[in-house]
């Protein structure tokens, strides 16, 4: 229950400082009237609705005991290292083609797994490159250099 | 045109070879990447939406359907044999129906799903046929108050029905609609919320929110599962049902359908609540209750038949009114929009073919997942066994290509990061990305509506009131609210979804 409440509080900060993100990029969004809305109207009107309804969902948490805010730190490795690949493909495309990049890609995600084996996923993402390659870039043939300029004369 | 002629007409189109390829690899590719544990049909969908940007729009519609009802039917193959549910739809076909499994009648079981789910099929195709023209000619009459009206009774259902509490699902639901609105204000041209980012200027891609609420979120609550996972059974026995099975199915498929196919109608609701239902129901008409729990056919039969009849069913909203009813509907609806194809009371007319291509394909879908998949159970019972650490990363990469290719354009994977980022964030805090999406497809929708409607009566809100279909609307989204908060249904809605 504990954990609960605090998980609830987490989520009113959440949403209270998503809708302040909101509403200082909107301040200077022109709200009109309501016959005649401007572009600003309805979305600075959503977003105090989502601090609005932080805040409640905050004060809910807090009923009874003031919870504790606490983290699990052990999720952050696989999801840095996810995240870290999707951006580490969005870099690596361009200048160094398709092939290399997607065994980067297949490499830093396998790293993200639970029972990480290097020997394995090596082996998995020179396969899984190889077949996707093929597949994308030899046969359905998007738009996507397949190695380096470099590499190639 | 009356519902069965324009029938005829959609199987035309439907037997074209390129919509019968589009329907058969849809099924297939749908039921192959469906039944991969921790992969349901929002996340399948999602992943498989850039494979359909080359089709023309009744094509890619016809295979996205087809996606849909291929991965319904794996997740189905995996919660009977695995005990794995993919997701929320065939929870309680792992009840009964992974029991039937250990006790050596896992193919019986499948055979049962697939004739429960084809013959929803059917009666739930020739529903939609006779109730979506007569449903649209009252449609067509609708000015933006009436739409506005239906758009909020879609978003309060989709909150409703969601897990966990209403005031979550309200706060995601508006998170949903204000990103939506990002990008350049359609009618005067201002930029909202950009950033000063060029990239953002046209607004956040649908295929970026669908693909990292659900593709990428998914990934990062799957590796830290606990992933041991054993089929039951080594070789599969025949999978076709018994004269004892088929004469204890037929009344729950009846049953089941007819019950999933009014459910599915529902705002909100969908294949989800069918299931859920029908399978309560059974359990409750048996004359030996016990049975239930310990491997019954009834209770694979009912609940199967309903999910199928209620995922059929919900296209009936998204396609006259242009309101998706669930999650699935609105990326179905999404990747239409793209196209520029607006689902609406609009679409019978301009696009009879599409309209009535899709309606057709759905039976036909459903065909091929009996007379094709079944066959082949015991290959999809092979890729249950690949562990799920080579998985991710293929998924993940799957994702990336995905998102680039449709626009070529490298900030669209930044973007993919950061709403991966943000489903995961969603999912710690027990939020559910479901009516996020809703709302993120009605919200341009929603304010185009809103402020015709408003500047039409001089900004007189009352106008929502006095005009009787958007105040009878209004009403049932008010009683839906009211119900749900009540304390006694509060209790049985959760109860139901911890069964």
């Amino acid at each position: 229950m504990q954990r609960l409440a605090a998980r609830d509080l987490w989520a009113g900060l959440f949403c209270i400082a998503i809708g302040a993100i909101a509403l200082v990029l909107l301040a200077n969004t022109r709200m009109g009237a309501v016959a005649a809305m401007g572009p600003g109207f309805l979305p600075t009107w959503l977003a105090r609705l989502l601090v609005g309804l932080g805040v409640l969902i905050a004060l809910k948490s807090m009923l009874g005991s003031i919870p504790s805010l606490t983290l699990d730190w052990r999720v952050l490795r696989p999801l840095l290292l996810i995240l870290g690949a999707i951006v580490l493909f969005a870099l690596l495309l361009r200048p160094a083609g398709f092939a290399l990049t997607a065994f980067a890609l297949l490499l830093l995600a396998a790293a993200a797994g639970r029972d990480f084996r290097w020997r394995e996923a090596l082996v998995i993402a020179a396969a899984i490159a190889t077949a996707a390659s093929l597949l994308f870039i030899v046969a359905l043939k998007i738009n996507v250099p397949l190695w380096p300029s470099w590499f190639l004369p | 045109m009356s519902g069965l002629e324009g029938l005829l007409q959609g199987f035309q189109t439907a037997f074209a070879p390129g919509n019968l390829l589009a329907c058969f690899v849809g099924t297939l590719v749908g039921t192959m990447i469906g039944v991969l544990p921790g992969l349901g049909p929002v996340a399948t969908i999602a992943i498989l939406l850039p494979a359909t940007y080359h089709l023309d729009p009744t094509s890619a519609l016809i295979m996205l359907a087809g996606i849909y009802y291929g991965a319904q039917y794996g997740g189905s193959t995996a919660a009977i044999l695995l005990n794995l549910p993919g997701e929320a739809s065939s929870v309680v076909t792992c009840i009964d129906g992974y029991q039937m499994a250990r006790q050596g009648r896992a193919g019986k079981a499948l055979a049962i799903a697939a004739i429960g789910s084809f013959f929803a099929g059917c009666v739930a195709t020739v529903l939609i046929a006779l109730f979506s023209p007569p449903l649209i000619s009252m449609a067509q009459s609708f000015s933006a108050v009436e739409y506005t009206a239906l758009m909020v009774l879609g978003l309060v259902g989709a909150m409703v029905l969601a897990q966990g509490s209403l005031l979550k699902a309200f706060a995601v639901t508006v998170l949903g609609l204000l990103l939506s609105l990002v990008g350049t204000d359609p009618e005067v041209g201002t930029r909202r919320m950009t950033l000063s980012l060029p990239d953002l200027y046209d607004g956040i891609g649908f295929v970026v929110v669908a693909m990292g609420l659900f593709g990428i979120a998914e990934i990062l609550r799957n590796i830290n599962g606990a992933q041991s996972r054993a089929l039951v059974a080594d070789k599969l026995d025949k999978p076709w049902p018994s004269g004892e099975d088929m004469r204890r199915s037929v009344g729950p498929i009846w049953r089941g359908t007819a019950l999933g196919s009014l459910l599915g109608v529902l705002p909100g609701g969908g294949a989800i609540l069918s299931s859920f239902a029908a399978y309560a129901l059974e359990k409750r008409i048996a004359r030996d209750p016990t049975r239930f729990g310990n491997g019954a056919i009834e209770g694979v039969a009912a609940p199967e038949s309903a999910n199928n009849a209620g995922a059929q069913t919900s296209f009936i909203p998204m396609l006259t009114l242009g309101i998706p009813a669930n999650a699935v509907m609105a990326l179905l609806a999404g990747a239409l929009i793209l196209r520029g194809v607006t689902p609406g009371p609009n679409l019978i007319d301009d696009r009879p073919d599409l309209f009535w291509g899709v309606i057709a394909s759905m039976w036909l879908g459903n065909l091929m997942l009996l007379v094709i998949n079944l066959p082949l159970v015991g290959i999809w019972a092979k890729l249950l066994l690949v562990p799920y650490r080579v998985l991710f990363p293929v998924i993940l990469l799957l994702c990336c290509i995905g998102v680039y290719s449709v626009n070529n354009n490298t900030f669209d994977l930044y973007l993919l990061a950061a709403f991966g980022l943000l489903g995961f964030i969603l999912a710690a805090l027990g939020f559910e990305a479901g009516p996020l999406v809703l709302g993120y497809v009605l919200g341009p929708l929603l304010e185009e509506n809103f402020r015709r409607a408003l500047s039409l009566a001089d900004g007189d809100g009352s106008v929502f009131l006095t005009r009787p279909i958007s105040a009878g609307v209004l009403a049932i989204a008010l009683l839906l609210l009211v119900i749900t908060v009540l304390p006694a249904v509060r209790r049985q809605r959760q109860t139901a979804f911890q069964e």
